[in-house]
């Protein structure tokens, strides 16, 4: 599964770094990224949980076949 | 604090200052969140308490026609000596983009629990902002008092009531306690869930010009109550709302609001609560309410048990 930050929605509440700091990152003011090229499947139920638990809906799943080709 | 006349309708005459509502708000929310889901009140000027998740988060998004510059919950008296010494209020909480944004950007790193750690004498927050400047120009002093102000009290009472509703819950949750003693490892939700459950803040919003809002006809200056509290009670969002679960893994609450007014203190509060709690369990570990003795609830723009006479072997 892929996943992606809406910078217009991250607020910084920073749920996700605390939540999932493998695929999460954020900087001085909060701003979450994703640092991670596809979440590993070890880690797709602490991706769900950072999905879950934004209170800015700011984390979007990629269906994969919503990708194009060249990437 | 002001007596006020009872209560009869709570959808139409609310009043954040009733008795009942100090002691118990859960109830009414949830009545008005089905029958009056925006309630109006003319009590201290014409008022809006939104209780639903939707509402009070798309009222928080609408920074143009929801206005941050007056953010009392109960309005302070103009001759104010406070209110004539700040200027421009208590910047970014009391301000709208753009003295928002650069004022919220210097203070979050100091705010962020990864961010810069003090080097020396002279390396703070205050010195930053004396030194600082915007568009080449030094801050204006009044700003600089704002900010220090806000800085100040924001996580004072905000952060004794979290912790105090949270050892009034566990006071009469034994199982709990129990169970966060047996199982530190739920802290992390644990802490989240009292935080929905008992978030303590609410804020005020003005609005900018008349708008109707959910079939709620809201006049230029009118004010909206940020109902955070509510919110986190929705049960469109939160299956059983009313029980406190310590383990609750999906948690999309706003104790600490929603949009760019985001508590720019969040994860410092969250630590504070989270060691708050595991100091007190780790040498209170059995604890309950005194019998008989009344518990004093402070309210309006923060609710927390101002007194909690709790026993303990």
């Amino acid at each position: 599964v892929r996943i992606r930050i809406d910078p217009g929605r991250c607020q910084g509440h920073a749920r996700c770094f605390a939540l999932a700091p493998e695929i999460f990152a954020v900087d001085d003011y909060g701003q979450a990224s994703v640092i991670v090229d596809g979440v590993p499947a070890a880690l797709e139920d602490r991706a769900e949980l950072a999905i879950a638990n934004c209170p800015e809906y700011a984390i979007e799943r990629i269906d994969d076949e919503a990708v194009p080709a060249a990437i | 604090m002001p007596r006020t006349a009872p209560v009869s309708d709570w959808g139409s005459d609310f009043d954040v200052l009733d008795p009942r509502y100090l002691a118990d708000p859960f109830g009414i929310w949830d009545d008005l969140r089905a029958t009056s889901p925006i309630a109006h009140t003319e009590r201290r000027g014409s008022t809006w308490l939104p209780t639903r998740y939707e509402d009070v988060t798309a009222i928080a998004h609408d920074i143009d026609h929801f206005s941050s510059r007056k953010v009392a919950v109960i309005p302070m008296g103009s001759g104010e000596e406070g209110a004539r010494q700040l200027e421009y209020g208590l910047p970014p909480i009391s301000s709208d983009p753009p003295l928002h944004t650069w004022t919220r950007r210097l203070l979050l790193p100091w705010l962020f629990a990864a961010g810069p750690a003090p080097a020396g004498p002279g390396d703070d927050l205050l010195s930053e902002l004396l030194g600082a400047e915007v568009d080449g120009a030094p801050l204006d002093d009044g700003i600089v008092l704002g900010m220090a102000a806000l800085v100040l009290i924001a996580g004072v009472d905000t952060t004794w009531s979290a912790i105090g509703s949270s050892l009034w819950y566990l006071a009469r949750h034994p199982e709990d306690q129990k169970r966060l003693v047996a199982e530190p490892e739920l802290m992390a939700t644990a802490t989240e869930e009292l935080l929905r459950a008992f978030a303590p803040v609410t804020m005020a919003r003005v609005v900018t010009g008349d708008i109707d809002y959910g079939g709620c006809p809201m006049k230029q200056g009118d004010k909206v109550l940020m109902n955070f509290p509510a919110a986190n009670r929705d049960p469109e969002v939160f299956d059983r709302p009313e029980a406190v679960l310590l383990d609750r893994a999906h948690n999309r609450h706003v104790a600490f609001g929603s949009g760019i007014h985001r508590c720019a203190g969040s994860n410092l509060a969250r630590m504070e609560l989270r060691v708050a709690l595991e100091e007190w369990l780790s040498v209170v570990p059995s604890f309950a309410l005194e019998e008989g003795r009344e518990i004093v609830w402070a309210g309006g723009q923060v609710r927390g048990p101002r007194i909690l006479p709790v026993v303990f072997p």
